[in-house]
This record gives structure tokens, sequence and C-alpha cells, in this order.
């Protein structure tokens, strides 16, 4: 079958995964205490809005037909209304979704550039000095909540040297760049010692295996044994974990986007939390968990690309 | 096993640490020119403002909040418009206005050669639509201009109001945000939905860019009557949640108004060279709403002996931080026709221990105390009114519940005890006086359902007269039955407190909320 049948299987797993969120999601709604349609509507509340809300979430049907008219909109795009925007649930949310996107690529790219180098730099001066900071200071902003490790950086980067502005997302290419790295870099921060931690000692378990021993008998220079040995077979467990990790990217960015107003949907679901707007919190609930399945399956893809004795699982 | 060679890992490291400093560097050696483009708030010519909630809408007929308010009364004008001193009113698109003598039909004539933002002249026919269209019982101010029975565009430059019966709040309800007016053609053309994040007004900005989430930015309406009053180019609101990030931004100069200043960070403010404290008097009011049909409110001796139990100046200093004025009345400080002859009540143990030995409940008594969760200053005072009310023998048991199930419940008297806040929208004290003196639906006095027929009089009677002396005689009645049957309680007058950036100069926010940019210079 091959390394992509693997693929194809994964695929196949994802379904029931996606269909058991969506029915958590639509069970959200119905964990408010009290009527549901009142306490949606809020301040908001009229007799006619109420019997319309009511209808258009099917409530006075039984459950499982309620939840195959969830599933009916969720497949034709709605979300259902947003009570606060008076708009619909995925145009609010897809208004606010680039800033989002940006963070969490430039969050996970930066991880990636902070731990590779340092992870092998650690792991080839095992117990050294420098080995030794290395995952005590990565221990130390993993433990640091992201929040304080934002109005720190904002105070010294953005208030007092001015290096950085202090929110936003900015607009243009190198705009975004900029004003998202200090976000960014609050996040993978977090991410990173998780990521050291691991490709450290995938690659001291590497470099004991006796293929490595075999390169450098046959002469091979340290650069090549490196690239094309220790590091292909020390990433992939950290691949693996840099996709489960995900969902904390994507869980960090709530936090982070409202410290940096960054204006994103991490932002947005905070606001609708404080507001009640229940239909957009069940909907970032269900995008998010659906984007953490999708990253782990481009996961397994990526997984099953580096390592071919995958057709074999 | 083989032993490791120093390797040259540190070609990877080094690789990524070019990198990252090329693409900062690079941000940094941007010419000052674009780093100005870039960051607006540094702009000479915008006026940055940081709040906390998003704006919604730009359609003046149904803005819930104040972020949107706020906004609208830069871009729309209005017939006539509140002073900055929140009392008075301006001749604003009316320029002159004759009232008949039975006071039922008002005629205001128009400034001549006014344009819409889209260069289109305003004509009486616009008002009528405006005001028609913001009149229309499904729209959520429509309570305002209810005394309105029709209202005619008899040429293109005189709008003739009359109303059902004389109605002496009816200026200041037509200087209200909802009556803004706007080009009748663009909304026929355009609809609702496409308005209310596309605005065209007469005012002294106009919408200029949106990114929701981020910021809305207004420029400056060259065409406009007073446009030399208004120095700034550009407005731009920012949408900033978190309390630290936002005087963080002001500090660093990146932001020039933090509109929503918690009180505990007034002394970090003041203590920082960047940033001045504006402290402005607004009609912000804090009260505790009793239910008075639940036992034993409706007692007036035990009322008071409440009211003299609580100690106002210690609540301010703890809650507020020490920026805020005892309540001497329910009607706040700065606005019209506040008594200012009725004493504050004293706190005074023994006159409480003698009002409760007067009541039905000589010995205390025990009560339910709600809490809208999740807000501090409520939490704190709801702690120090416990403690406060035991030395009376007063056993209260504080009931923290979500806020906005809690202003359900209140809205049909579901609740005992709790604190409530008052802005007023509009000028004329008629508003709150109503509310808090019509026992009739959607008020009953105040949610107490307290019902005193001698007060719902006068509030009516002052309604109806459009004699500025006469209608000050009966609210300062009002309030003199109010200080001895204290149906609620007033605790304190909050002002509004901004964090502006020491280059700002002239910024205030009048007492109904609005930013007064006549006059606001950066330096």
């Amino acid at each position: 079958m091959g390394r992509f049948g693997f693929v194809g299987r994964r695929l196949v797993q994802m379904v029931p995964v996606a269909i058991g969120i969506t029915i958590i999601a639509f069970f959200l709604i119905h964990l408010i205490p009290g009527d549901p349609v009142v306490v949606i509507l809020g301040s908001h509340y009229t007799t006619a809005g109420a019997a319309h809300l009511r209808a258009a979430l099917g409530l006075d049907k039984p459950l499982w037909t309620q939840y195959l008219y969830f599933m009916g909109n969720l497949l034709h795009g709605n979300l259902g209304d947003s009570i606060y925007y008076e708009q619909p649930v995925l145009n609010v949310v897809l208004d606010r979704v680039e800033a989002t996107l940006w963070l969490v690529v430039y969050a996970a790219l930066l991880a990636a550039l902070i731990a590779v180098p340092l992870a092998i730099y650690a792991a080839l001066h095992r117990d050294g000095v420098v080995d030794q900071i290395i995952r005590g200071t990565f221990m130390v902003t993993l433990a640091m909540p992201s929040f304080w490790v934002g109005i720190i950086f904002i105070l010294v980067l953005s208030v007092s040297l001015h290096l950085f502005p202090v929110t936003g997302f900015g607009d243009n290419l190198v705009d975004h760049l900029w004003h998202l790295f200090l976000p960014a870099l609050t996040i993978a921060l977090g991410f990173t010692a998780v990521l050291i931690r691991s490709l450290r000692n995938s690659i001291l378990t590497v470099l004991r295996a006796d293929y490595v021993d075999t390169a450098r008998a046959k002469g091979l220079p340290w650069r090549l044994i490196m690239r094309r040995h220790v590091l292909r077979n020390a990433l992939l467990s950290t691949v693996t974990i840099f996709g489960v990790n995900i969902a904390f990217l994507i869980g960090s960015t709530v936090i982070v986007e409202n410290v940096f107003a960054v204006g994103g949907v991490g932002q947005l679901l905070v606001s609708a939390i404080q507001q009640r707007d229940y239909a957009v919190v069940q909907g970032i609930t269900l995008l998010f968990a659906l984007f953490v399945v999708a990253i782990n399956l481009l996961v397994d893809v990526i997984y099953a690309v580096l390592d071919p004795r995958v057709s074999y699982d | 096993m083989i032993s490791v060679r120093k390797i040259r890992a540190a070609r990877p490291l080094a690789a990524a640490l070019l990198l990252s400093t090329l693409v900062l560097g690079s941000a940094r050696v941007v010419p000052a020119g674009v780093q100005a483009a870039v960051s607006h708030a540094s702009d000479p010519n915008t006026l940055t403002i940081g709040w906390d909630t998003e704006t919604k809408t730009l359609d003046p007929v149904n803005n819930p909040q104040n972020p949107d308010i706020w906004v609208d009364v830069n871009i729309y004008d209005m017939l006539i418009r509140t002073g900055n001193d929140g009392k008075s009113l301006t001749p604003d698109l009316a320029t002159s206005w004759n009232i008949s003598k039975d006071g039922t039909v008002y005629t205001f004539h128009l400034r001549p050669g006014v344009k819409f933002h889209d260069g289109t002249t305003l004509t009486a026919a616009d008002v009528k639509f405006c005001l028609d269209r913001a009149r229309d019982p499904k729209q959520a101010w429509s309570w305002t201009l209810a005394a309105i029975k029709k209202v005619e565009a008899p040429n293109s430059s005189t709008v003739v109001v009359t109303l059902t019966h004389p109605w002496a709040p009816f200026l200041s309800d037509v200087s209200l945000f909802d009556a803004g007016i706007y080009p009748m053609a663009y909304f026929q053309k355009h609809g609702a939905s496409y308005m209310s994040s596309h605005p065209i007004g007469t005012g002294p900005y106009m919408f200029e860019k949106w990114v929701r989430g981020q910021y809305l930015r207004l420029k400056k309406n060259p065409n406009y009557f007073m446009a030399g009053k208004f120095p700034m180019q550009h407005v731009e609101f920012d949408l900033i949640p978190d309390a630290n990030t936002r005087l963080l931004k002001v500090e660093a100069g990146e932001l020039d108004v933090d509109n929503v200043l918690p009180h505990n960070q007034i002394s970090a403010a003041k203590s920082n060279p960047a940033v001045q404290v504006v402290i402005d008097p607004s009609t912000e009011t804090e009260y505790l709403d009793f239910n008075t049909r639940v036992k034993p409110f409706g007692d007036v001796n035990v009322r008071q002996a409440i009211n003299h139990a609580i100690d106002r100046a210690a609540l301010i200093r703890a809650v507020l931080y020490g920026i805020g004025t005892p309540a001497n009345s329910f009607i706040p400080k700065g606005a019209i026709d506040h008594d200012p002859n009725i004493p504050v009540p004293t706190y005074d143990l023994k006159l409480a221990k003698q009002y409760l030995s007067k009541s039905s409940v000589p010995h205390g008594f025990s009560m339910t105390m709600e809490v809208a969760a999740g807000n501090k200053e409520y939490e704190q005072t709801a702690q120090v009114f416990q403690n406060e009310m035991a030395a009376l023998g007063i056993k209260v048991t504080l009931n923290p519940m979500d806020p906005t199930t809690l202003f359900n419940n209140q809205n049909v008297g579901k609740y005992h005890f709790t604190e409530t806040l008052w802005t007023n929208d509009i000028p004329d004290p008629d508003e709150l006086v109503a509310f808090t003196c019509n026992y009739a639906s959607g008020s009953w006095n105040f949610l107490t359902w307290y019902n005193n027929p001698k007060v719902t009089a006068l509030s009516h009677q002052a309604e109806q007269s459009n004699d500025s002396a006469t209608r000050q005689r009966l609210y300062y009645q009002i309030q003199e039955i109010w200080a001895h049957d204290v149906w609620i309680i007033a605790l304190y007058y909050v002002p509004f407190v901004n964090a502006v950036s020491s280059h700002v100069h002239g910024f205030h926010e009048n007492p109904l909320g609005y930013f007064n940019l006549q006059g606001v210079t950066k330096s």
C-alpha cells in the first residue's frame, strides 16, 4: 500500500473525530443554564425575536433533529448569527481570521527557528554549560504565563526601547512581520521548550544508532551525517509533538491576542464569551477544533514524507 | 558509542540569528516617513483613542452602546447639539427654532449650504426622513421621540414637528445621536445594513476606513461649517481589550487617549511624565437598588438605616481609589436641576440604629444581595457593604450572578438588592426622573416597585411644563421626597477618567460621554 495509503487511512480516521467535534460543539449551547433563548438574547429579548430564535435553533424539536439542523447548516457554511454583531458568525470570524493565521504560522516558524539550532547544539554538547543554560532557560519560559511574558516584552521592547509597536496587526507584509513579532515570540517561547527537549532527546538517541556509526566509519562528513541521517530521524517524534501542540498554539492566541490587541479570532472569542454571544463561541470552538484536526492530519502526512518505514504500519 | 566532536552546529544557529537580525533590523532601518505611515499613532495629525469594546454599527438609529454612539456623534449632526458642558443646547443643523404658544409645534430653520460627506445638499426632506425612521417604534431609541405626532418639510429649509402634547424634554431628545441626519437618497439606495458600515453624515469627521477587530478611522470633513475649529485631520478609534496594554501604549507614545482607564491604574499613569490624567465630570452614578416588595425593604426606616450605615467616603477610597464624589441626590451632580442643597447622607451608625429601632425589624434581619459576577468594583462594594451592615445586626448573604441573568431578573423584579449604574443619554433630567418616579412598565420607579403617586404626578407635571423655573421647582420637590423616602440609595458620582498622552492638548470628555474634538491639538 505504501506511504500514502497510510495517509488515506489517517484521513478516514479523522472523519469520526470531526463528527465527534461537531456533536460536542452542538451541545455547548445546551449546557447553558436556563432557557438558552432567554440567555442568548439577553437584553435584546423581545417576544417576536425569541420565537424566531427558538424556531431557528429548532429548540422545540427532539435533540437528534436539532443536531441534524445544526449539521445541515454547518455543511452550508451557516454557523448561525451573532447576537452582538447582528451578522452571520462565519462573516464575523472571516473578518478576523487573517490576523490569527499569521500569528499562528509566525509563532510556529519562530518556535522551529529557535528550537532546531538550539536543540542540535544542546545535543552535541550534552551536559555542557550551554546545554544546561538552554534547557534551564526554556524550562522557565515554559512555566511563565504568556500574558505576563507579553506585558514584559511590551514594557521593555516597545515602551522603553521603542523597537516594536505595542499592539496591532499592521497594514502590509513588512508591517505584519513587525507588529506580530512580539506576540509570536511570546507564544513561541512556551512552545519552544517542549520542542527543544524532544528534539534534543531524539538526536541523542539517534546518535547512538548503528547507522550513524556506519556513516562515520564510511568517512561521510559530519554535516552530511547530521542532515541526512541524524536530523531526519530525530525530527520524526518532534514533528508529531509539534502537531499535538498546535492546540496549545491556538489556545495561546486567545490570551496573547488580547494582550497585544492583534484583532484576530482569539480576541473575538474572549469578547464573545464576555458578551454571552453563544453562536460565536460555538462557531469559533468548532473552527478551532477542526483546524487542529486538519493540522494533525498534515503532520501525519509530513511524517509519511519523512519516514519511509511508515508503510509498514 | 561514538564520541561527539564539536560540530559546526553553530552554522544553523548563526543562520537563524542572521536572518532574524536582518528582518528586525530592516524594520529599524526603514526611513522615518515610512515608519510614520506604518504607525498611525505617532502621526501628529491623527488623534488615536483606545477603548476595550468594539464598535458594532454606525447607523445612528440603533446604536446600543457607547463605542457606537461616541463615534457617530462625530460623523452625524443633529438639529440641535448639546454644548460641551453637557447641559446647554446649541444650534447645529438648525440655526434657530420657534415653539408655538401651546408648546406642541416646533419650527426649525435649517442652516443653509450644508453638504453631506458625499457632496449632496442637506434638505428638510432628509431631516423628515431621518426623524420618521428614528421614531418608528421598531427602533431601539424611538421612545425618546415618542411625543412626536408628525414631521413635515414645507420647504427645503424648514422642518415642522408637531407633538401630541407639550413635552419639555423635546429639544434634548432631538439632540440625541439617534436623531442624526443622513441623506434619504443614500439610505434608500443602499439600505440600513450597508449604511451601518459606510456612514454618510454632515459632521466634522467622515468615515475613512474600518478594519474589524482593530480600528475605525475617520478623516476630517473639509466642508464642515466649523471646520476651522477641528485641528485634527484624522481620528482613529482603536480596539485594545487589555487594560495594561492600553496604558502602556499611551506611555509608549503610540496611543493618544486611553478612554477606559481603570481607577487602580490612575496613580501609575499620573507618575509617568508621558501621560496626563484628565478627569472630567460625568453623569455616571452608582446606586443600590431595593426591591421594595421584598420584606423588610418596603419599610422606609429600614432603607434609611441602611442609607446611613454606608461609609461613602471609605467606598470611594477603596473602590475608586479616591476619584469620585459622594452622592447627595439621585440626579447626578453634573446634570440640569440637580439640587445642591440636599446633604449627602451622613455615615452615622447611631442614627442608623435609631432608624432601625423605629422599623419593623428593630433587632436586625437577614437579607440577600445579588452581585454581578466578574465586576471587580461591584464585588468589592458588596463586601464592604456586607461588613458595614453587620454593625447594624443585618446579616447580608452575597449572591454572585451572571450579569446578563441578573440584568434580566432585575427588569422583571426577581431580585432582592443589588448595585446599578446610570448615565444620562440626554441632557434633560426627564429621562432619569421618569425612570425613577414613574410607576409604570419599563421603569417601576427605578425597578424598585416603590409606588408614590405624588412623586409620579410631579414627574409628569415637569414633563409637560415648558418653563424652566417651574421645572426646576418640581424637580427639587421630587429630590426632597426622594431624600426622605430613599427608595434607591445613591452611592457616588464617578467622573470620566482618561489617560491622555502628554503630546495632546485640550482633550476632554463632556458629561454625556462625548469627546469634544474641537480645539484638540497635538504637539
